[in-house]
């Protein structure tokens, strides 16, 4: 069971119109008498010396809220100055055939909206690290640029009554909508009736993304070449799920299959991690991973998106794009950045971007990764924002979801 | 003496059921203000409503459950 937490919000203003209606109502009717009951009970309680131990307690709670606001830093957000404030969007190659010669590309966005959704990346933060009874997972969405606003969106599980019971009595009035889950699947399982892509039989040198690979386990989607700065080394990559459950680096070995040919190997997988479901594959034959995609446009990857950089996406409207092995080429909105999902394993995932609906990606699309054309690049350059490795849908949502790039990046230093 | 045992054993217990009432009730307005904070700060991160507005609320708003729970 989840709370959705849009109509959290509906019910949340819902409420603030009602009670202006009632207050206007109660005014010009029945008011007078009300007040003076009112005002009745407000002295008997003054003179049964009541009042002083609320009023202590109302200061003494108040004085916390006040405290407890200034340590989550609402003043950050509430006393932004207007103006604008460089923020750095994304990695990108200065050379596009160097992979090393990686550069930050900044933008200047207004200060309004950057502290609120920096604030909303620190409460979801606060959120996940808590974890409190019920917490499904959250995500952070920006609002465009001209509201200056960030929304952190949380699912809540019904089954922690507790937490239900707690808003209710905090927030007395909103309705809070509990919904179920109808399923959540992760791409393990068997291949559909949809035609995989394969490589052609013959590969000038390097393998593109979004072309089907095999696993001694399952099949997935080979995403572009993974750059390693600290080796100097560049890797085949997929979903850590396709390898199962058990690892053994001796046998985990990733083929290419091809079109009209033998499958030929690309080599075995060295890094496992699993929090992020990404495996990286060591090169071992005369075939090297590229930054081209298998796409109509050919889109060539230049880099990719940080976490500042997906949140200018969100607040442009920009759709992201992937390129899977089983149902191709697809384009979806945006719906959450920097997510946490709790809801799939005993762990939760951190840095997770959850964007189109769960019709954009289906078994064996896992490995792929969701990409934007580069503003400021040239024809056909593209950024990575991440990989796509889940679909998750339940009324009122819908959606893939996989790590952020900016997410590796910080856990393990890859880039694209 | 027997008498006395029993008085003030009876006179410690009511005293620990006194602090463990009032610790029970300290940490249930700790929690329903944190959550108060909470709600109100995610609301107007979404909302860009002014700041007094958020005190006046946060205020307000721990006044009412002040007033609710007393009763």
């Amino acid at each position: 069971m989840v709370i959705d937490p849009v109509s959290v919000h509906r019910h949340v203003s819902g409420t603030g119109r009602n009670a202006t209606e009632h207050l206007q109502r109660g005014m010009s009717e029945v008011c007078t008498e009300r007040l003076a009951r009112r005002l009745g009970t407000l002295r008997d309680r003054v003179e049964t010396g009541m009042d002083r131990r609320e009023f202590l307690r109302t200061v003494v709670s108040g004085g916390v809220a006040v405290g407890m606001a200034q340590w989550l830093g609402v003043d950050d957000f509430l006393a932004v100055d207007d103006g604008e404030v460089p923020v750095v969007t994304a990695l990108v190659r200065d050379d596009p055939n160097d992979p090393w010669s990686v550069r930050e590309r900044t933008r200047s966005v207004p200060a309004e909206w950057y502290a609120a959704v920096e604030k909303a990346f620190e409460l979801n933060d606060l959120l996940a690290r808590t974890a409190f009874t019920g917490y499904l997972g959250s995500a952070v969405v920006p609002g465009d640029y001209e509201s200056g606003t960030a929304t952190v969106s949380v699912g809540l599980s019904s089954d922690g009554h507790s937490l239900t019971e707690m808003l209710g009595e905090v927030a007395a009035g909103i309705d809070i909508d509990a919904e179920t889950i109808i399923d959540i699947e992760e791409i393990q399982d068997g291949p559909e009736s949809r035609e995989p892509t394969f490589v052609d039989a013959a590969i000038d040198g390097g393998v593109p993304s979004g072309v089907a690979c095999e696993t001694p386990s399952s099949m997935a989607t080979l995403g572009p070449a993974l750059y390693d700065p600290d080796v100097r080394q560049r890797f085949f990559v997929t979903a850590d799920h396709a390898f199962g459950e058990e690892h053994d680096a001796a046998d985990d070995v990733l083929l290419l299959p091809r079109a009209g040919d033998e499958p030929v190997e690309l080599g075995t997988a060295v890094r496992y991690h699993p929090v992020e479901d990404v495996a990286a594959v060591e090169p071992n034959g005369w075939l090297e991973p590229t930054n081209r995609i298998a796409a109509p446009s050919q889109p060539r990857v230049r880099g990719q998106f940080t976490k500042f950089g997906l949140a200018d996406l969100v607040a442009r409207d920009e759709e992201l794009e992937k390129v899977g092995a089983l149902s191709g080429h697809t384009t979806g909105k945006i719906q959450g950045i920097d997510a946490v999902t709790c809801f799939t394993d005993d762990f939760c995932r951190r840095g997770q971007i959850r964007w189109g609906g769960e019709m954009d990606l289906t078994d064996g699309d896992s490995g792929s990764v969701s990409y934007h054309r580069d503003p400021d690049g040239e024809d056909g350059d593209v950024l990575v924002a991440g990989f796509n490795n889940a679909r998750t849908w339940w009324p009122g949502q819908s959606y893939v979801w996989g790590v952020g790039a900016y997410r590796l990046t910080e856990k393990h230093g890859y880039h694209f | 003496m027997s008498n006395d045992t029993r008085r003030s054993a009876r006179s410690v217990r009511g005293l620990v059921r006194t602090v463990v009432s009032g610790i029970l009730r300290l940490l249930a307005d700790l929690l329903a203000i944190s959550l108060w904070v909470l709600f109100l700060t995610l609301l107007f991160l979404e909302t860009a409503w002014p700041r007094w507005a958020f005190y006046v609320l946060l205020v307000v708003g721990v006044g009412g459950y002040v007033t609710v729970t007393a009763a």
